[in-house]
């Protein structure tokens, strides 16, 4: 079993000469500005997302500036959420898991500060280049291609070909230590994390050429879903779950309950979830025999899905109380339900039946903030609350501050996912019974002031748990790790 | 008599029915406006007293039509200024595409027909998945809107010319001034007829395109395409730009069939230059079967697959 | 299974080549790949009446934004032109290049502002869309470099698009760009300012006899076609409708002035021309191939 050779860490041994070696691996400052840029580009995402669902209600403050138009605005938030927070946060938290998962430095110190630089400069590129109106027409990698849609004439900085020059560099960075690890098997987190580093490398490439310059209408729609699926399915999902088998037995110091289980998962995601790209497009031109294709693989996903919950819940087993004292701990637990659920709710709202009536509503959205947000923000909420102290040196600011985030976004989330669901059920009716168009927007501004409430407590929540992170890296005060270990209460 | 029940359930039935006719109708039975009492109160659309399908339809006005036809239906909404040709005035009581004859309100189904399909090429968009009801209780507030406009100007002349206050008016003047006005409105309003529509052959066409050089070239022009002499310097009763018609696209604002042609040569738009042409049904059948064949064939004409020329009905 | 070599060949190159393969290369050997896309040259020989429609009603942005339309006539500039003059050849060509051009910078605004982002571009054979929309959509329709990249959308918080071609008037978009919720009250849609330009205008304001008749206001004027950028054009362009006034409308000439205005620009008329263009395309149908 691989899982022994998997280092554990902030053991009682921690003072021991390995465990210093790890850590002189391990540089800090680039995680701290990783994480810092991602929290940051967190925040103007959800501004950005919350000022976009004023528009619905009709108070959008900036209606009349071009530049911060309400569908520019849309632009915004899901590409920093996607490059800006996402990327950054994942890149920080691979500086720390891999060195010390492989024993072996990244590739250049320098390179890291070269690939930091790069990409903000990338992220704030793209996000200028879409309010200016270069945005690409790609759902989900809005980054512009520089070009004017659909030609070669240059007319903005070609971001799509700097973004796929910065994965290379990434690749160079993270796959060096990945392939000369000291281990002689690899741990299932590489696995996860070699492929996702490859597949994101791919999936940019592809979705970003084929679609604008060779393949119209019907063709490039397939190819779009399939560009937005693969880089939830085969960038996202991996680097979190590999990251997931690395942080939850170190934090829960245990190995994870199967090995057999998690070589499924890891088949079962690189086989499957790339064939479901075509479902976001589902009854419509694209021939039919390549939806039926998606619809079930989409269904054979959640199959998946319910070995690595089953895992990972095993994994746990007879340490429930972590989740009452470990703050990291109960936000990796509680994303890992959310995204049993979505997966659930993939697998049967794919089917025709159910994309008759939910597709183009707001039920999707629901369904995408219950996977970005539900999950994977959550995750690396839960390793930046774990890594913070231990990378700044200091003792948090105050700790309750990060339980009021835990608990507005949350809150906040739920309100979002049910409230958003309930109204694509009844936007989807309302659409099918031909009901006029404005009745439909009518019956559906409550569900969206609901939303922009919900929207309120996620945003609160994350400001309180910046200006922690902030104060934190600020103040010194010596952090003792062993606040942090699990251990049964005192009952 | 062998079976008494038959009989006295026909009697009953009699009877309901003849006090069914002796009911007033909803629509002459506008309740009486009352004034405020304020001094120097004018008449106004507030006063205007709406029955329920009216009430309902002022909802649903308010809802969809008041951005180009304004809160009083003067055609006055504030997309107004960028329309042209300009909204309707539905309280000047001049509605252009009509079954009733020339110069009258129109029909509540010619309203009706209008809000489900639109009046093709101008900013009438069409409603077609509104509800029956809906388009009805509308179609009867543009009318009530129509109505009013007639009351409106002579009330306030009253007040104005004769120095008499709006509650003297109300009290004295009010139910002979109504009842005048809506037997004008109404007395001539009915559907014109039209006699079975012969077959378009070239004869027709030939006749047709005699009637047409004799009256319709100094606007429509000679080839049909709405060149004529006048074409360009043609007003409507609001002193705006109106321009003859296209007949060569084969799209007519209110519906492309050949009844409705017919209907619009009959009847004639009132409130433009285009007035209602005499002659016999036959006279009119030949001349639209001339203005249909400057049409484009049906595989070459722009018409648009919701709309009721594709369809081939009001929807 | 579980070395690094065989990870990155196996799952990382692998498993993405059999999904590119599937759900991408397929669709596209049977739809797009089968049969080459129609370009917008070839698109835009078939010039809608709405486009035509465009330049009468903003004559000067529309010559300011399409160079090589300056010789496409309207309607009324064709009067009194002979069927074989050679102006009305050029004409055509004309409104063909100005047409290409504006569905192309259309296009473009339609993407960088994201309305694709809230309005779909393709019918569905379910929930009754067919008889909301139009005909159910089919592959060949979107086989053209408009809809590369493709812009079929995923949402639906405004009305689908597939066939807005033709089904609203040219005034009636201007008028919502400007402020849709004065069109269609309760619209969530943004307002669009910046397909505007501020500007002077000729205007005529109405008989005052006619006003006294109607019981119109006699301040009610109506504007004439064209935005001009300095108040110096628009009192030249006054000058000469003056001129050309015939006599029966000599009375008219008093009551023209001139007054700021605004009118769409480049963005706005290019933007007219692509949704009025959206859904009356439809590649002719192949021969049956006899068997």
């Amino acid at each position: 079993m691989s899982t022994v050779d998997m280092p554990f860490d902030d053991a009682p041994r921690a003072a021991d000469s390995a465990e210093t070696r790890a850590d002189e691996l391990v540089h800090k400052q680039l995680i701290k500005w990783h994480f810092s840029f991602g929290v940051a580009f967190l925040l103007t995402s959800m501004t950005a997302g919350f000022l976009v669902s004023l528009n619905f209600l009709n108070l959008y403050p900036f209606e009349n500036i071009e530049w911060l138009n309400a569908g520019r605005m849309r632009f915004l938030h899901t590409n920093e959420v996607a490059y800006g927070f996402l990327v950054n946060c994942f890149v920080g938290a691979l500086y720390y898991a891999i060195p010390r998962m492989t024993g072996k430095p990244v590739f250049s110190k320098k390179l890291g500060y070269l690939i930091f630089f790069v990409w903000q400069f990338l992220v704030l590129a793209t996000s200028l280049g879409q309010l200016f109106g270069f945005a690409q027409a790609l759902e989900w990698g809005e980054t512009p291609t520089g070009f004017r849609p659909g030609s070669w004439d240059l007319e903005y900085i070609p971001v799509d070909f700097l973004i796929e020059l910065g994965a290379v560099l990434v690749a160079l960075q993270f796959l060096t230590p990945l392939a000369r690890s000291i281990h002689k098997k690899m741990y299932v987190s590489q696995w996860y994390l070699t492929a996702g580093i490859i597949w994101l490398i791919l999936t940019y490439v592809m979705g970003n050429t084929l679609p604008e310059w060779s393949m119209p209408g019907a063709s490039g729609a397939a190819t779009v879903g399939l560009f937005i699926h693969d880089l939830v399915g085969l960038f996202v999902t991996p680097m979190g779950w590999g990251l997931m088998y690395f942080f939850v037995p170190i934090i829960l110091r245990t190995p994870v309950w199967s090995h057999a289980l998690s070589v499924i998962g890891f088949w079962a995601l690189a086989f499957f979830y790339p064939l479901n790209g075509v479902h976001h497009f589902l009854l419509s031109s694209i021939p039919m025999s390549v939806q039926y294709g998606a619809v079930i693989s989409t269904m054979a996903v959640e199959i998946v899905v319910t070995t690595v919950i089953v895992n990972f819940f095993g994994t746990m087993w007879g340490k429930g109380y972590a989740l009452r004292t470990n703050l990291p701990i109960r936000w990796f637990y509680t994303g890992m339900i959310f995204y049993f659920l979505t997966c659930l709710q993939c697998a049967f709202h794919t089917s025709l039946a159910m994309q008759k009536v939910i597709h183009f509503t707001d039920w999707v959205p629901g369904h995408a903030h219950l996977v970005m947000l539900g999950v994977f923000a959550f995750w690396i909420f839960g390793m930046i609350t774990w890594l913070w102290p231990r990378i700044t040196g200091n003792e948090w600011h105050n700790r309750r501050l990060n339980q009021w985030q835990y608990w507005l976004t949350l809150i906040g989330l739920l309100i979002m996912f049910i409230d958003l669901t309930a109204a694509g059920l009844v936007h989807g009716a309302m659409l099918d019974n031909l009901s006029p168009w404005m009745s439909m927007v009518e019956a559906l501004k409550p569900y969206w002031g609901v939303r922009t409430f919900a929207g309120g407590l996620i945003l609160t929540g994350q400001v309180l748990w910046s200006y922690n992170l902030w104060k934190t890296a600020r103040t010194p005060k010596p952090y003792d790790y062993r606040v942090d270990l699990v251990q049964p209460e005192a009952s | 008599m062998q079976h008494p029940r038959i009989a006295w359930a026909a009697a009953a039935t009699l009877g309901l029915l003849a006090a069914s006719f002796a009911l007033p109708n909803a629509d002459t039975t506008r309740a009486f406006p009352r004034a405020s009492g304020a001094d120097g109160e004018r008449f106004s659309l507030e006063h205007w007293t709406l029955d329920a399908s009216e009430t309902r339809g002022r909802k649903v006005y308010e809802t969809w039509c008041i951005g180009c036809h304004g809160e009083q239906g003067l055609g006055d909404g504030p997309s107004a200024e960028w329309l042209d040709p300009r909204p309707r005035n539905f309280q000047s009581g001049r509605f252009k595409f009509r079954s009733s004859p020339s110069g009258e309100f129109p029909l509540l189904d010619d309203v009706v027909h209008v809000i489900s399909c639109g009046l093709n090429g101008s900013a009438m968009r069409s409603f077609p998945l509104m509800p029956e009801k809906e388009k009805h209780d509308v179609a009867r507030y543009v009318l009530a809107l129509a109505e009013f406009g007639m009351m409106e100007g002579e009330v306030n002349e009253l007040i104005d010319d004769d120095g008499m206050s709006l509650q003297e008016v109300l009290d004295e003047e009010y139910e002979d001034i109504f009842l005048d006005n809506m037997e004008l409105a109404w007395e001539d309003v009915w559907p014109v007829g039209m006699e079975q529509r012969p077959e378009m052959d070239e004869d027709s066409v030939e006749r047709g395109k005699a009637l047409y050089e004799a009256q319709c070239v100094a606007c429509h022009g000679a080839t049909g395409v709405g060149d004529g002499d006048s074409s360009f310097h043609l007003r409507d009763w609001k002193d705006a730009v109106v321009v003859p018609r296209d007949f060569t696209t084969g799209v007519f604002r209110a519906g492309s069939s050949a009844q409705d042609v017919f209907l619009r040569l009959r009847t004639g738009l009132n409130g433009t230059p285009m007035p209602a042409v005499s002659g016999s049904d036959d006279d009119l059948w030949d001349l639209t079967h001339y203005i249909l064949s400057l049409a484009p064939s049906e595989s070459d004409k722009s018409v648009h697959p919701m709309s009721c020329d594709a369809h081939g009905a009001a929807r | 299974m579980d070395r690094f070599g065989s990870i990155i060949t196996a799952a990382g190159l692998g498993c993405f080549a059999f999904a590119f393969v599937l759900s991408s290369l397929y669709p596209w050997m049977i739809t797009g790949g089968s049969k080459p896309e129609t370009n917008i040259a070839v698109l835009a020989q078939d010039v809608s009446p709405e486009f035509r429609d465009l330049k009468a009603r903003w004559p000067v942005a529309f010559d300011a934004a399409y160079p090589q339309g300056v010789d496409a006539l309207t309607m009324q500039q064709l009067v009194g032109v002979s069927p074989d003059d050679a102006r009305r050849g050029r004409s055509e060509a004309a409104w063909e290049a100005s047409y290409a051009q504006a569905l192309r910078d259309g296009r473009d605004s339609y993407i960088s502002e994201g309305c694709w982002h809230c309005h779909s571009q393709y019918v569905r054979p379910v929930s009754n869309e067919d008889q909301r929309w139009g005909p159910v959509s089919v592959w060949e329709q979107d086989n053209n470099s408009l809809q590369r990249p493709m812009l079929w959308g995923t949402r639906r918080v405004g009305p689908d698009l597939t066939y807005e071609g033709g089904l609203r008037s040219n005034d009636w978009h201007a008028a919502h760009f400007w402020r849709p919720s004065e069109v269609s009250p309760g619209s969530v849609m943004p307002r669009y300012p910046w397909f505007f330009r501020e500007g002077w205008q000729v205007r005529r304001r109405i008989d005052p006899e006619i006003a006294e008749r109607t019981g119109l206001s006699g301040d009610t004027s109506y504007a004439l076609p064209g935005v001009y950028d300095s108040q110096a054009e628009a009192e030249a362009a006054l000058q000469s409708t003056r001129d050309s006034l015939p006599n029966s409308l000599a009375a008219e000439s008093e009551r023209l002035f001139v007054e700021q205005g605004k009118g769409l620009n480049h963005r706005g008329l290019s933007m007219l021309a692509y949704i009025q263009w959206l859904g009356t395309w439809m590649p002719e149908p192949e021969p049956e191939a006899e068997s």
